[in-house]
Order: C-alpha cells, then structure tokens, then sequence
C-alpha cells in the first residue's frame, strides 16, 4: 500500500512556481531518498506533505486519505524531523519530548512510556533533565529526531538530519533510520550527503525546478546514465583552467571542478581522453594524476541536473 | 486541552527565564524604591510649623481679663504659647528679627496683632485663632445683652479648642511617593508586557519550532490562543507580585478594593499583550515592531507619570496626557484607592479591552491570512 500519494500537486510563491505538477508515490515500508539542489522544490514538497503549506492544485494523500480533509489523521502518521533544529532551549530533554508528543493526543502513562522509548532509542535517556543548551550539535540533532518519533508516526520524514554533526553522531543517526525502518516506518530521506542517500534509501527521487526528473532505486537511476564515464585529473594547486574549452572536448557532458580535482563525465561511447589531456596541454596545465570512475549516485545526479547537489 | 498544555509551557518557559524575572519583577520594584524613596519630599503635603510664640500686652480688666487668660490657657494646648511683654523689651522689632512670630495688645475694646510676614503660615495660624476668639467674645457680648445669664456657660463651658479644623477638597488620604510609585510601577510594567508579547508568535518562527507545532495535528488557532493565555498568566502574576510585594514590604497603600484594582490592572495586561501582538503583525521585522513599541511604551510612561506626577491643567495637556494607557488606567486606580469610587474603572476597562479587541482582531487577520505561524 502507499502510505504517501502526491498527484499533479502545484505550488507557486506568487509569480514563481517551487512546485510543477508533481506526481510521486511512496510505498509503506520505503526508505526514500529525496534528492534536489537548494531551491529545488524539495522543501516546499516537505511542506505541503506535512501540511504546513497548502498547494495549489493537485492533491496529497496519506494512507489513501486526502491530508486537508483528513488533517488530523494525516498529521498523527507523519513525524517531521526539520532540517533545523526545532526544540525549546529552556525546557528539558525530557520536557521537550513530552510538550510535542503531548499535542499528539498522548496522556498520563503512555506519554511517559513513549518518551522514555523515544530517549532509549536516540540515545539520550541519561540525559533527562539536561537543557539542550549544553548539548552539542550531534545530542541536539538527536534529541530533534525524539521529538519527531515519540508518538510513533508510521511516516517519518527526515530533512537534512545529519547536517554539521560529527561522523560519530552521523553514524548513530543513519543507524537509527534503518532500525526505525526496520520496526516498519517509513522514511522519507533527504540529504546533500550522497553517500549517505546511497547507503540507506531503497528508493530515491531526483526534484529539478519543481518537477521529478528521476526516480527508482540506485541501480535504475544509475542505468539511465550508463552511457556516461567519469574522468577525475588532479592539477596543479592554483592552476587556471578555461572549463568551457574541455566542455566543448567531443562527448564531455559535464565538467566539475573542486580545488585542484576536475571531473570531467564524458559519453562512454566517445574516446575523449587525448583531445582532453590535449586541451590541458595547450593551457599549459600541469597534469598530477589522472582516474577513470564507473558511476554513481553522485554522477547520476550531475548528469541530469547539470549541478553538484552541493553546488548552492 | 492543546490549548492548556501549551499555555502551561509558555508559563513554564517565561518562568525560567531569568530575563523575565528581572526585567518583570525586580526592575519595579527598584524603581518603585528609588523613586518613592529619592521623590518621597515632593509628594508630602503636610508641613511642620512647630511651636508658635507670641508677645503680648494685656491691658484688659475685668471679665474679659478672665476670658483672656482662657484663651491664652486653651492657644497653648495648640502650642501657641504667649509671653508678657516686659517693660523695657521692643516687641515689634523682636517680631521683625524673628525672635518672635507675634506681637499683641489686648484692650477690653479691642486686640491689635502685629506678625512677621516672612512666615505667613505661623502669622495666619495666630491671626486665625485671635479672630476666633473675638468673634467667640462679640457673640457673647450680644447674648449678654439678652440673656447675661447665659455668657458665663458660653464663655466657660463652650470654649472654642478646634481653632484649626482641616477640610480636605478631596479624599482624607492622600498618596505619597511610594503610594503613587506603588501605582505608577505596576501598571508601567504591565504595559511593558507587550515587548515580550511582540515576540510571541514571532519567536516560534524565530526558534524553528513553529513549523513542528504547525506538523502536530493542532489548530492554528490553539497555538494563538494558548500562547496569549500563557504570556497573560505569567505578566499577571508578575504585576500581581509587584502589587502584592509593596503592600507588604513598601507598605504602599492599595486601599479597600482590590480585587478591583487587580480587574483593572488585568485588563491593562490584556491589552498590553494585545499592543505587541497587533505590533508584531503590522511590522515587518522583529526590530521595527520592538523599536515601534519601545518608543509607544517610553512616551506612554512619561506622559501617564511614571516617572514623575504629571499636572496636566491646560485642555492641551490634559488631551497629550490622556493619549496614555497609564494615564486612564493610574487615574481610575487613584479613584478606586482613595475615593472608594468603583466605578471609576470602568472607563479604563472598558478602553483596555475595547483596544485589546482592536489589536486582537488585527493579528488574528494577519494569522489567519499567512501560511504558517
């Protein structure tokens, strides 16, 4: 069954359309990974699912019911863990979780026990009557994730829940989504950390200018761009490099530089790499190495937006 | 019950916020005790005249001589105490030099007084009550002349001691400097309850957490409320701390109504709650609302007499000063503390909740309207 089903859904910001007539499914049990650049409707389509916006036209269902006429209903399933981190600083761990989870409609001594289950399982119990003001930005991303899951949301959605924590907080927070998926929610993911995407969601969804522009699992989006390769060339630290020359090389698709490493994707059925290291010659551009990559999530993404999902 | 549960974190939020305790309580109540401290002379009506010493020459004979002595006997009970002049003493030039507050001959025909106009209140008191005392003599003079047999019970047992008898235009009790400061605190700081007001909803956005209230399946509405009902608690109970501790510890007097007095100032809390919220809305940035309202709440203080009473006499004066909530809302409490007039609060409720509506019904539109909080 799907637990998310958006259908033709619009939304515009005055003159300026965040959303074109989006047509996506989410299916109960999913890790779902939602990929786009900032500004590219990802978050206004977070928005509208979790109600806090209202679109234009089209509509959203969650669970088969329509999320404006069944508001309620929509909002209990569905736990939202911001991208920023939305709890009182002068409340307690323990307060915090019990105020959100309160206007979930939880009393008396299920409140209690499923606050306590939602602190065990982010690993914060011992920190029940610690403000978050001492916290440090791993245990606060933590505690966020608490307040979005104590009253036991069958939808969780994730914006950004790893943003500037440390590898060890990281780790502890993609756990915690597989086992949360594990005990049968359903996540909706999203992240600029690739590798992360690629790691945890069984199925990921590429937003571009407000519409879908992919959408499978890794291994489909993957094989939409196989007849793509990736050439990495580390230069000379402070080398200047006209990219437009090697873009207009004979079967490059796309050209990124990052520091001293350029990547350069090409069309595997193009033999490319001399007229490259060539136009690099001619530039008088010092070539250190030079690496050939088979695809990834990453390229995938390049390739069909034009941008690094990091690119702002 | 969303309603309660979010009201009772905004109290429990405002409460631990050592800002709030500081700036709500304990900021009043310095003042308070500065002010009703440092301006306690300007607001002391009574003033000290002391003893009163008068030369006289008694040239009577007599019944009168007798009368004379009377009075002289009762005056000193007033503190006015009479000095036979001695031979060789120049009386009038003792009164001049101030030795002496007054010089006067008595005759059986008349009484002449002779005081120093430099102390014009000593010189009244005793020109007051030598009047008295003639007036007493003429009209026991008159009566002698119908029934004679009657001048001895008025001169003896009707003799006149409330030569000074205090008449008030007003009530009998008057505030002093912490009586009025007392006042003037308290509702200055219930006003200044709509800064943090402004921050209310504003603050949810700020934080990052309204996007998570709005996600909860709880009605816009209910956080609106909610968070007014919560923000009205804690300035309440603040204002009502403030009052509660000059009663006790100032010993400010609140008069005999006060629960009177606690509705009126509840209702200026409404309304200043009501000021940041409506504020809040209209502006577009968190510092255009605080500076519209920190400039509101500075010109409302003055002119309402925080910080020192405002006698507003001209049709002008009086209109500026009138443009203050603390103005109707000081006057109606002074009305409810000294002159028992409980109706006198109805003016300043009526205003502060017909306002509080207003500004109510201004964020409540905006609210409405915007998505989001």
């Amino acid at each position: 069954m799907n637990i998310l089903e958006i259908k033709n859904v619009t939304k515009k910001f005055g003159d300026f359309i965040a959303v074109d007539n989006m047509s996506l499914t989410v299916a109960e049990g999913e890790i779902f990974g939602f990929l786009g650049t900032n500004g590219a409707g990802k978050s206004t389509t977070i928005n509208m699912i979790s109600g806090l916006l209202r679109a234009n036209s089209g509509e959203i269902k969650i669970l088969g019911k329509d999320i404006h006429k069944h508001s309620r209903f929509a909002k209990k399933n569905i736990g939202i863990v911001p991208q920023d981190i939305a709890i009182y600083e002068d409340l307690t761990t323990y307060e915090n979780v019990k105020f959100f989870a309160g206007l979930y409609g939880l009393r008396g001594t299920q409140l209690h026990k499923q606050v306590e289950e939602a602190l065990e399982f982010v690993g914060l119990s011992d920190k029940h009557k610690s403000y978050p003001k001492s916290f440090s930005g791993g245990m606060k991303r933590r505690l966020n994730i608490a307040c979005a899951i104590a009253h036991r949301p069958k939808l969780i959605i994730m914006d950004e829940p790893t943003v500037g924590i440390d590898p060890q907080s990281r780790n502890y927070i993609l756990n915690s989504v597989k086992k949360l998926n594990e005990m049968g929610c359903t996540i909706i993911y999203t992240s600029h950390y690739m590798e992360e995407v690629e790691e945890i969601c069984s199925r990921i969804a590429i937003i571009d200018h407000g519409k879908i522009i992919a959408e499978g699992t890794k291994e489909q989006l993957k094989a939409i761009i196989t007849n793509t390769k990736d050439v990495w060339i580390e230069i000379k630290p402070m080398e200047t490099i006209d990219l437009n020359k090697i873009e207009a090389v004979s079967g490059v698709k796309a050209v990124q530089m990052e520091e001293n490493l350029m990547k350069v994707s090409s069309d595997v059925s193009v033999n490319n790499l001399n007229d490259i290291i060539q136009c690099l010659i001619n530039d008088k551009v010092e070539i250190r190495s030079l690496k050939e990559q088979s695809p990834n999530l990453e390229t995938v993404f390049l390739t069909l937006t034009g941008r690094s999902l990091r690119d702002h | 019950m969303n309603i309660i549960r979010i009201a009772f974190k905004e109290i429990k939020s405002d409460f631990r916020d050592s800002r709030t305790l500081v700036f709500m309580l304990a900021f009043p109540i310095v003042l308070m005790l500065i002010l009703g401290t440092a301006l306690s002379n300007t607001f002391n009506t009574s003033t000290s005249v002391g003893e009163i010493h008068v030369l006289y020459k008694d040239q009577t004979s007599g019944e009168f001589s007798g009368y004379v002595r009377q009075f002289m006997k009762e005056a000193k009970k007033s503190a006015l105490h009479f000095k036979r002049i001695s031979g060789q003493l120049d009386a009038k030039k003792e009164v001049q030099q101030g030795y002496y507050d007054g010089y006067m001959t008595i005759t059986n025909e008349q009484i002449q007084l002779y005081v120093n106009d430099t102390n014009s209140i000593k010189g009244s008191i005793i020109q007051g009550m030598t009047a008295a005392f003639a007036d007493q003599y003429n009209i026991a003079t008159a009566v002698a002349k119908v029934k004679p047999e009657q001048v001895q019970l008025l001169m003896n047992n009707k003799v006149q001691n409330d030569y000074i008898k205090e008449t008030s235009l007003h009530s009998k009790r008057q505030p002093g400097a912490m009586d009025y400061y007392a006042i003037a605190m308290t509702t200055m700081i219930a006003l200044y309850g709509a800064l943090p007001a402004s921050y209310l909803i504003r603050g949810e956005r700020t934080r990052k957490t309204a996007d998570r209230l709005l996600a909860a399946p709880v009605h816009k509405f209910e956080i609106f409320i909610g968070k007014i009902f919560g923000n009205m608690v804690v300035n309440f109970l603040c204002v009502a701390i403030v009052i509660t501790f000059s009663k006790f510890v100032f010993k400010a007097y609140w008069g005999h109504h006060l629960a009177l007095v606690y509705l009126v100032v509840f209702t200026e809390v409404l309304f200043a709650i009501s000021l940041g919220l409506g504020i809040s809305y209209i502006s577009r940035t968190e510092g255009a609302a605080r500076t519209i309202l920190m400039v509101v709440i500075q010109l409302a203080s003055f002119l309402g007499g925080a910080y020192f009473k405002i006698e507003a006499t001209g049709p002008m004066e009086k209109f500026i000063t009138n443009l203050s909530p603390l103005t109707w809302v000081n006057t109606a409490l002074t009305k409810i503390i000294y002159l028992n007039d409980v109706s006198a609060g109805s003016f300043a409720m009526l205003l502060n909740v017909g306002l509080a509506a207003l500004f109510l019904l201004i964020a409540g539109t905006a609210f409405t309207r915007q998505e989001g909080l």
